[in-house]
């Protein structure tokens, strides 16, 4: 045990200086400018960003499913090379399989990992309690509404117990009520099972409330402008006070951002 | 839909006497229009005779084989095609293209190569269903939404299992789509062949008698699609939309 580690837990995932470029019609784009980040055990990290601010590039390298032109990624200290059990990932829309039931969506992950089927049926249980789907578990995908299908995407990802749950504007196609309670439950999801969370997000009040930093992403090149702690008793609520000057702030810092990224999709030529 | 059955049957009683009230009326000798009753009388002359059960083994043989080296055929050069996109920009509009044209146009020729044998039915029954099964197959396949392959890999599959449990069930919808458009191509183009070849088959035996022996056959193919599309593919494509929600 080396000293100090009582006090600050191991790191998680950690990128060094990553870059990359996307080659266009129009040229080179500077898409991510040496990131760097950190992610600790149990932390709760929200990326921060404008639309088309390379946030979402920056998910995918780290899921393994891009990879980065420089730098580095590592997962436990270990370089990552494409994607792993080690990070569960959750998508916008959920990417549940429709031709599978709610269990063979959540139990797909340890079948590619060859877990006989009676432990296999036992973790996929506990996984749906978690979300509150246990009940739900031989229904069809196109059966559930949106947060419940979300819910089974969480589930999907947390039974392989991953080092770390990269989440991709997990609820923003959801509405507003739904959204909040998601919000909610995540919060009890992610103190139930003790997970570093690194949660990708456009929508300010929704990163203040869930994250215990709040990396903020500059509009091209993308970069970690800067990281804001948020020091918060949880669960938080929406409205609370402190986290709306928070909010403000943040508002604030990201408009001309949001502003140059507008223009660019508007295309002034 | 279910409701609706005794409608039908009542609908095709109610066709069926008028048909044979107009044959009672004289006005139609039963070499032009033969009545329901002399169907009747040629189809169990058939029956017992043997002709009926040889030529629908024989045509339902033909059918199977030529469908089924399609599908392999087909499929094959469909996964191709999404898998290898230089391929896919040559090949592609070819495969398209030579869908378009009625298979039965490649009697001729293929009574040529192959001369007024099984070989020559083979090719005609296969061709269609060929190049119908191939361009479903790859349009299909690039269909796929992308999510289901992130997602899928994230989950730790890749390779053989990326391609069984994900692509595969996840092109299903669309490749039963080609699968049943490349049977009717497989069914109607063999019958059409077999009606100009002497030989057993449900197409020979629809112009080897009279009128009332050419309804009787009529009848046999008609019952014999209805119940490959009832028992064959509606069962198979209720179950995947019930699934998939589609």
């Amino acid at each position: 045990m080396k000293s100090g580690s009582a006090l600050t837990p191991k790191v998680i995932l950690e990128l060094r200086q990553v870059c990359k470029d996307f080659h266009t019609r129009q040229g080179r784009l500077h898409v991510l400018d040496k990131v760097s980040l950190r992610v600790r055990r149990g932390d709760f990290l929200c990326l921060l960003g404008p639309a088309g601010c390379g946030k979402s590039t920056l998910f995918h390298i780290c899921a393994g499913l891009e990879e980065p032109d420089s730098g580095q990624v590592l997962i436990d200290s270990q370089p990552v090379a494409g994607p792993g059990p080690d990070r569960g990932v959750v998508f916008q829309d959920g990417a549940l399989f429709p031709w599978l039931t709610v269990r063979g969506n959540v139990e797909f992950g340890l079948t590619m990992q060859n877990v006989p089927a009676g432990e296999r049926r036992e973790r996929c249980d506990e996984a749906l309690e978690l979300v509150r789907l246990r009940k739900f578990a031989d229904v069809n995908i196109h059966q559930l509404s949106a947060g419940m299908r979300q819910r089974a995407a969480i589930a999907r990802a947390v039974v392989l117990q991953p080092k770390v749950l990269l989440m991709d504007e997990p609820f923003a196609a959801l509405d507003a009520q739904t959204r909040n309670i998601m919000q909610e439950e995540l919060q009890r999801i992610w103190a139930q099972t003790g997970t570093a969370v690194v949660f990708v997000t456009s929508n300010v009040s929704e990163a203040v409330r869930l994250g215990d930093r709040v990396a903020v992403m500059s509009f091209r090149p993308g970069r970690i402008k800067r990281e804001v702690p948020v020091h918060r008793s949880r669960p938080r609520l929406a409205d609370d006070p402190h986290l709306m000057e928070i909010r403000t702030f943040l508002v604030r810092d990201l408009k001309e951002d949001a502003h140059l990224a507008v223009e660019e999709e508007l295309g002034d030529a | 839909m279910r409701k609706s059955h005794g409608q039908v049957v009542a609908l095709a009683l109610g066709l069926l006497l008028v048909w044979q009230a107009l044959c009672m009326s004289e006005g139609w000798p039963p070499e032009v229009l033969p009545a329901p009753s002399d169907v009747a009388v040629a189809a169990w002359r058939m029956t017992w005779s043997g002709e009926f059960f040889a030529s629908v083994w024989m045509t339902l043989r033909r059918v199977a084989a030529g469908y089924l080296l399609a599908l392999v055929a087909g499929g094959g050069l469909g996964i191709a095609l999404a898998r290898y996109g230089r391929l896919a920009s040559v090949a592609g509009p070819v495969v398209r293209g030579l869908e378009a044209l009625p298979a039965i146009c490649w009697y001729p020729l293929a009574l040529i190569w192959f001369g007024a044998g099984e070989w020559m039915l083979l090719w005609v029954t296969a061709v269609g269903p060929f190049f119908a099964v191939a361009s479903a197959t790859d349009e299909a396949i690039r269909a796929i939404p992308h999510a289901f392959v992130k997602a899928a890999a994230t989950l730790g599959a890749g390779g053989w299992s990326m391609y069984m449990r994900v692509m595969f069930p996840a092109s299903l919808p669309r490749v039963l789509v080609g699968l049943r458009v490349g049977w009717s191509y497989a069914w109607r183009s063999l019958l059409a062949a077999e009606l100009l070849v002497r030989g057993v088959g449900l197409g020979d035996l629809l112009d080897r008698g009279g009128a009332a022996e050419t309804v009787a056959a009529m009848l046999v193919v008609l019952g014999l699609g209805l119940v490959v599309e009832r028992f064959g593919f509606e069962p198979v494509e209720h179950r995947v939309r019930l699934r998939w929600g589609a």
